[in-house]
Formats: C-alpha cells, sequence, structure tokens
C-alpha cells in the first residue's frame, strides 16, 4: 500500500483555539465560539455548535496541509451526532401539538457538519460520516488510508462530539471537543508518517478531564504527538471499552524535509486472543 | 488498477427483512409479483401515511445480548440468521480477523430513545439501566453484529443519512481492493420513529397515500424500516460489485440541485470506477423517492448521463417504503436478485408515468437478461451515492 502522511493537525475545544494553544497547555478564556470562517451568512446563522466546531476544524487541517477546500474528500466522525439537535426534537414532540421544526430536523443527521461544509466550500468530493462505538477512530483512520489508496491524493479526517444533554447520561464529560488530521500520500512537508494500522496488546487511551466518555477525546494522543514530535505506538481507543488488544498505530517523525516512504500496512490482530482477550 | 481488481468483488450471499416480508424469499416473491406491502404508521403517529412497517413477530436476540433488543437489532438478526451458513463458510475460508463489518445507519434504534425520553418525561427517570449509546444508537448495533457473526476484523458504522448503507459498499470496495480484508459483512438497518415521520412530514415531503415515485401523481414519500446485508468476497460466485461512486451535491441540507449535477457525478464516477461505459447500462434502481423534485432532478441526471442506452429505472420504494439508512442496502438486494434472475421489478406506484421525465419507467415487471445495474442513493447534506453491479459472471 501506498504510504501515508500525516500532514496537519486541527483543533477546537471551549478555551483551546487550535491544536498548537491545547498541546501547549495554554488556555484561552476567549476561546468561546469557534471562528469556523467557511461558514458564513444564513449557513453560519443554521449552523449547529457541534457543525461550527466541527467546520472550524477542519478548516484548520485542510489550511494546515496546504490542501484545497473545494477539493479535498473528507471523513467524518460523530458519535453522538447532532445530539442537541435531536434532543431538541424529543422536546418539541412533547409540547403542543408534537410539531417539528423543519430545518432542526435536516440539521439532525450525523452528516450535517458535513454538508454545511460541502455547501460552504463548493465540495463536491465525497465525503462519508462514522458513527459507532470506541473502535471508531481505528475505523476512520482505515478509511482514510484505503482512500489515499484508492488515488485521492489528500484526505480530510474530522472529528466531532459534545456531551449527551440531559435527561440522558453525559458518562463524565462536561466539554465538547472537534479535532482533525490532514493526511496525505504526499511526502513533501509531511510532519509524520502512519504505519501498522492493527490491534494489539497496548494500554488504550486514558479519559481525560474534561471530555470524560468522549470517545473524540481519543484522538488526543495522536494528535499531540504529531504536534510535539512524539514517534511511538499509539493507542486509538478509548479506556472503558471491551478488555482485549486495542487498535492502534504506529506514528513515524520526518528526518529533515521529508518522512522516509514507509508503505502502510494493516497488521492482522495478535493471534491466539480474540476481541475480549480469552485464549482461544 | 488491477484487471481483477476492475472485476470488482463477488457478491456471495444477500438477505432483506423489510415491509414486503421477515425473510428474504418472502420479499423477493412480494418484489416479483408487484404488490407493495404498506401499514398505518405507528400509533402514536399525529397523522395518516402508509409505512412500510415489518409485520409479525420478531425473533428475540440470544438471551447473552438481551440487555440490546430492540426493534432495530431483531430486524439485524433476524436478516442475519439466513446468512449464518455464507458467514461460517467465509468465516472458515478467510479467517475472523480478515473479515469486516460495514453498516450503514441513520436513525438506529431511535424509537427506542424517543421511549426512553417520554418515560423520563412522564415519571421523571430514564428507564432503568438505559444507555443512549448502548441501547438507542449504533455502538449497539455493531456490538450485537459483532456477537452474532463472531467477525473480528474491522468494524465500521455509515452514518450519510439515506446515503448511509449505499455508501457503506463504497467503503467496503476500499478496504476489499486495499487488500486490508478478504470478506466484508456489508448493510444497512433502521426502524420507523416519530423523528423521521415527523420530520419528513415538517418539510412536506411525506405523501399521505402510498407513494407515487415517477408518476405524475407523485407527491412525497412513505417511510419504512428493515434490514439488509450482503455479503462480498475477495472470491466466489454471484453478481459482482463493479464499481462505486460517491459525490456531494454542495447545493443545500434537505433539498437536492434541481439540475442534479451531484446526482450524475456520483453515476459518473460509479461507471468510471466500474471501468464500464454508460452504453452498457441495462438498469437503475433509482432513488426514486417520490418527491416532486427527487424525481425530476434523477431523471435528468439519468436523461444526460445514459440516455442513449436507455436503461430500464424502477424505483421499488413504493413496496417497502424510504428505508433511510437501510435503503442503499435493501435496493442492492433488489438489484441482486434482478441480476440473478433476469428480471426487472414493475416500479410499483408509477402508473400514470409522468412522461415529462424522459426515461424508461417499467410499470410492469420485464422479464429481460440484464449485464449490468445502478442503484442510485441520494441523503440529506447532498450527499449521493450509486452503485455499480453486474451479472454473474
Amino acid at each position: 500500500m501506498r504510504p501515508v502522511y500525516l500532514h496537519s493537525v486541527g483543533l477546537w475545544t471551549p478555551g483551546y483555539a487550535d491544536a498548537e494553544a491545547w498541546c501547549r497547555g495554554e488556555a484561552d478564556p476567549g476561546a468561546v465560539e469557534p471562528a469556523a470562517g467557511l461558514l458564513v451568512g444564513a449557513l453560519r446563522r443554521r449552523a449547529s455548535a457541534l457543525s461550527r466546531m466541527a467546520c472550524e476544524a477542519l478548516q484548520q487541517a485542510v489550511e494546515g496541509a496546504g490542501a484545497s477546500p473545494e477539493r479535498t474528500p473528507s471523513i467524518w466522525v460523530t458519535v453522538h451526532g447532532e445530539h442537541e439537535t435531536a434532543v431538541a426534537i424529543l422536546d418539541m414532540m412533547r409540547r403542543g401539538e408534537g410539531r417539528v421544526s423543519p430545518t432542526r430536523f435536516h440539521n439532525s443527521v450525523h452528516n450535517t457538519p458535513s454538508g454545511y461544509a460541502s455547501i460552504a466550500t463548493g465540495n463536491r468530493q465525497p465525503s462519508t460520516t462514522l458513527t459507532g462505538g470506541s473502535e471508531v477512530l481505528a475505523s476512520a483512520l482505515l478509511e482514510a488510508i484505503c482512500q489515499l489508496e484508492a488515488g485521492a491524493s489528500d484526505v480530510a479526517l474530522v472529528l466531532a462530539d459534545e456531551p449527551l444533554r440531559p435527561p440522558f447520561d453525559a458518562r463524565g464529560a462536561l466539554a465538547p471537543l472537534a479535532v482533525a488530521f490532514g493526511l496525505s500520500s504526499r511526502a513533501a512537508g509531511a510532519r509524520a508518517a502512519l504505519a501498522g494500522l492493527r490491534r494489539d496488546a497496548v494500554s488504550p487511551v486514558k479519559r481525560r478531564e474534561p471530555f470524560g466518555a468522549l470517545y473524540v477525546a481519543a484522538a488526543l494522543p495522536l494528535l499531540e504527538r504529531a504536534v510535539l514530535g512524539r514517534p511511538g505506538t499509539v493507542a486509538l481507543e478509548l479506556e472503558g471499552g471491551a478488555d482485549g488488544p486495542v487498535w492502534c498505530v504506529d506514528l513515524e517523525l520526518a528526518s529533515g524535509a521529508t518522512v522516509r516512504p514507509q508503505p502502510f500496512a494493516m497488521l492482522p490482530p495478535p493471534r491466539g486472543r480474540n476481541r475480549r482477550g480469552d485464549e482461544r | 488498477m488491477s484487471s481483477s481488481a476492475r472485476r470488482g468483488h463477488p457478491v456471495t450471499a444477500w438477505s432483506a427483512v423489510n415491509g414486503l416480508g421477515s425473510c428474504t424469499e418472502e420479499v423477493v416473491a412480494g418484489l416479483r409479483s408487484g404488490r407493495p406491502r404498506l401499514s398505518p404508521p405507528p400509533p402514536e403517529t399525529p397523522f395518516a401515511s402508509p409505512c412500510g412497517a415489518v409485520l409479525g413477530d420478531l425473533a428475540a436476540l440470544p438471551p447473552e445480548l438481551g440487555e440490546l433488543d430492540s426493534r432495530n437489532n431483531r430486524f439485524v438478526g433476524q436478516a442475519l440468521a439466513e446468512l449464518m451458513p455464507a458467514l461460517e463458510a467465509a468465516r472458515e475460508r478467510w479467517g475472523p480477523g480478515r473479515l469486516a463489518i460495514c453498516i450503514g445507519s441513520s436513525t438506529a434504534a431511535m424509537d427506542q430513545i424517543e421511549r426512553a425520553f417520554t418515560t423520563h418525561a412522564e415519571t421523571g427517570s430514564l428507564p432503568p439501566g438505559f444507555d443512549v449509546l448502548r441501547h438507542g444508537s449504533p455502538e449497539g448495533l455493531l456490538v450485537v453484529l459483532r456477537a452474532l457473526t463472531g467477525i473480528e476484523g474491522p468494524a465500521s458504522v455509515v452514518s450519510n443519512a439515506c446515503a448511509s448503507s449505499g455508501k457503506a459498499f463504497a467503503s467496503a470496495r476500499r478496504w476489499l481492493d486495499a487488500g486490508v480484508v478478504d470478506a466484508v459483512l456489508v448493510g444497512g438497518a433502521d426502524s420507523l420513529c416519530q423523528t423521521t415521520l415527523r420530520g419528513f412530514r415538517a418539510l412536506g415531503l411525506l405523501s399521505d397515500e402510498p407513494a407515487h415515485p415517477f408518476s405524475r401523481e407523485r407527491r412525497g414519500i412513505n417511510i419504512g424500516e428493515g434490514a439488509a446485508f450482503a455479503l462480498l468476497e475477495r472470491r466466489g460466485e454471484g453478481p459482482r460489485l463493479l464499481g462505486v461512486g460517491e459525490s456531494a451535491d454542495a447545493h443545500h441540507m434537505s433539498t437536492p440541485d434541481p439540475e442534479g449535477r451531484g446526482a450524475r457525478l456520483a453515476m459518473e464516477r460509479a461507471l468510471a470506477d466500474a471501468g464500464v461505459a454508460a452504453a452498457d447500462v441495462d438498469h437503475v434502481n433509482a432513488h426514486g423517492t417520490g418527491t416532486r423534485l427527487n424525481d425530476a432532478m434523477e431523471a435528468r441526471a439519468i436523461r444526460d448521463l445514459l440516455g442513449p442506452a436507455d436503461p430500464i429505472v424502477v424505483s421499488t420504494k413504493g413496496y417497502v417504503g424510504h428505508t433511510l439508512g437501510a435503503a442503499g442496502a435493501t435496493e442492492a438486494v433488489f438489484v441482486l436478485e434482478a441480476l440473478r434472475g433476469g428480471w426487472v421489478p414493475a416500479s410499483a406506484g408509477a402508473h400514470p408515468v409522468d412522461l415529462e421525465l424522459g426515461i424508461d419507467v417499467a410499470t410492469e415487471r420485464r422479464d429481460v437478461p440484464l449485464r449490468l445495474a445502478l442503484s442510485n442513493s441520494f441523503a440529506f447534506g447532498g450527499s449521493n451515492v450509486s452503485l455499480v453491479f453486474g451479472a454473474p459472471e
């Protein structure tokens, strides 16, 4: 398979306007609203908080990779989806005549952020939204790698989620988080290369405040290692999932101007153990 | 791309559960007979609109998965039960770590979330142990799929609204082409819920009578539910997934581009990916929702791209309603049956056909050998996918 390079990252969470600020630990109390400059006018007014922060992370990653906003295919991850909108609709159905707002409804699908981004940038390239459970970051990386293998030169990967709202259990999450990666088959200008996506006997990613059990937070170690220049094997699943091998990937750093070309391979899971780690 | 990749990947087994029946045989018999089976909406629905509801009793999940019991997961269990011999053979052939899951779902078990929310509003607390992720969202769906199939490779849920399970085929094709897995269980599952019924009603897109896709009398959609699966393998016998094409409209969140540019682009990319000519397409299982705008823009895209081939176009949403996230997989199963059996189902509800559409809509079943067929799915967010399937070699 073709080598896979990580060119750029994006991040937005309240208090941190980008990945560099997050990695330096420099909170900015002024960062209360994502810039999301690509959303203007009516699009901006109608976009949910989730869509705005996801679009902001996308924009950072695409610009950081020097990729084209209107020509880069994208992969989006959201486990909770447009949860605020979904709960607002549930509330509307309980009240009055049980009517639902049409705008709220078309904003309720998981691919709402990617819809807004494609309309805002005039991007007609494929865009896939993934959801699921603890494996969702690994699935999204696999999807990105296979799109690069199929011929895309750049792919943007965006992950965003908000804490669940009452009456649902927020599982310890107090803040929303959006993270993005600019991935490419181009070596020039890359920060790092990825190799060996697999399940292995590594420790899952520790939960971190204020994100509790938000699965998106599983992407923070990959982002931090890329920004801070720390190679190694990076877990892609948050703790609290099933026992047994954990999805992970090897991050290799740039030496000099380019990263050495490392063909990407997905390795099979370790032999003799199933998902729950039992001996067979 | 190698020549073997260009010939695509065989679909060695498939199954479907929906309004036409609770097993594939019943579903296909209904499709061949040309008789839709629509029912009244769920009792809590405050208006009339026929639905493609799965009727009859559904088998419960095994006791160890009882906590994840839901209507949606029962569809999955029921449709998978038929596929177990093929799945076991594939697991034996390739190894459980080389088998993957890629499923599309838009609302998943949203009906469970709605009920839990109502319980909370009425009693002040959620049902005991209710967890929105495990019981109402695709996380629980993946747990059920892994447990029932023993598949240990990658597992993914695509959620691009009504294009979800069509796009699951696109991902599966890429995974197989890249060589990272040897077989993929592709599918889709969605169940009726108030959010979608009332939401489509609010948008003025829901028909209060059986839908009439491609008819001049079309007035909107019916909603359906169900699950459908297809097993794609690196080698094997069966009709073949030859190509996939995806695009975005970049136009509007819930209204398709009236010029059909995104729809056409998806079909163009699918044909290019398959390495086949537009002239060789015999049949299109259209998205064909039955709204004024969708059918007009889709017909335009088909006419513009496939005009000289004059393929037989049908919408099968008249039989089972629009099964949303399950629609792509459900309609792929209909196309696989058509390619294997050499027949195109009648486009239920199409009479009297809207002649201004300028496409050949089948109002009766046609028994004709088929070489190539397209299956289209379009979604909110302007997300489009088109799949090219070929007859068994």
